[in-house]
């Protein structure tokens, strides 16, 4: 079952998500949800329209059902299969 | 708080270092136009701030300080001597960095972790006037390394009782005469301190660049 505690191992494809911050101005506040995934980028489809955001200047809130979890896009650079092991570190 | 005033992150009150009861030092502050932060390791309702003061004599100690201390208190001030351990402490993301040496590589880390280094008042006002040129001297550079590097600066009091409390004017005016500029000073004097509160008070943090939005 996802949990904020497993969000970064977890597939984010369905998830529905939104953009808080970003170094490009134009990416803030796009919210959908989550329709594909590479290395860099998160597609997001939101009004009938898939966008492209590139993970390593952008903020996340990810909603999930008993949570809203904040995420540096940074700590999801990595291909859908190599995040399964990626290890984190506490703060 | 929609007027810019003084917060002041680093007060002890009897309950740790200190001399007067959090109720009186409240008492103080309100009638100086300041609101304050208590460092003694205990959440206070009283409209303070609760903050954590955390040593350490080695980075094991001070990983597990800083794990024992994190999402409970609305900030946690490392106060650690050694190149080594403050290194340790930027890097384990402290909020806030205690008044002493700072390099480059501090000086990076700290704009990359979002981690504040502290200047704190009460080691140059109580210090012997010889050593004062000394501290003045720090801060300087520290200021110098703040506008090169662009991490944040926070200004503390450290104050240990009610007559230690500073007033706006006072510090706002000392830091200007130290060198700062007035949105600098503002920043370390407001901004900074309002942003970290912020920052913990509204966030669960689970991993680094990972949070929950507390409910």
């Amino acid at each position: 079952m996802i949990t904020p505690y497993n969000l970064v191992r977890h597939e984010l494809i369905g998830l529905r998500c939104k953009v808080v911050a970003s170094k490009n101005k134009n990416l803030v506040g796009i919210c959908g949800t989550v329709v594909d995934e590479t290395k860099n980028m998160l597609i997001i489809e939101t009004n009938g329209r898939e966008i492209k955001i590139p993970k390593n200047v952008v903020t996340l809130h990810f909603y999930l059902k008993e949570a809203v979890v904040e995420v540096d896009g940074e700590v999801l650079v990595a291909r859908p299969e190599d995040r399964i092991k990626k290890k984190l570190k506490r703060c | 708080m929609n007027k810019k005033t003084f917060i002041d992150l680093h007060v002890h009150s009897i309950n740790s270092k200190g001399v007067d009861t959090p109720t009186r030092l409240l008492y103080h502050a309100d009638q100086l136009g300041i609101k304050i932060g208590l460092c003694d390791g205990i959440k206070y309702d009283i409209g303070v701030f609760s903050g954590i003061e955390i040593f350490a004599k080695d980075k094991k100690e001070l990983k597990i300080k800083l794990k024992e201390a994190r999402n409970k208190f609305d900030y946690i001030i490392a106060n650690v001597d050694g190149i080594e351990l403050r290194r340790a402490a930027v890097e384990n993301c402290a909020d806030i960095l205690a008044h002493g040496e700072v390099d480059t590589y501090i000086a990076r880390k700290a704009r990359e972790k979002n981690v504040a280094l502290e200047i704190n008042l009460s080691k140059l006002i109580n210090a012997d006037p010889q050593k004062r040129i000394s501290i003045l001297r720090h801060i300087k550079t520290v200021l110098m390394l703040s506008n090169k590097y662009k991490f944040d600066l926070i200004v503390t009091s450290g104050a240990h009782n009610r007559y230690d409390l500073r007033a706006f004017r006072e510090v706002y005016e000392l830091l200007k005469a130290i060198g700062f500029s007035e949105e600098k000073a503002l920043h370390a004097m407001y901004s900074v301190p309002l942003k970290i509160v912020e920052r913990n008070r509204k966030y669960i943090h689970i991993y680094r660049g990972v949070r929950i939005l507390r409910q």
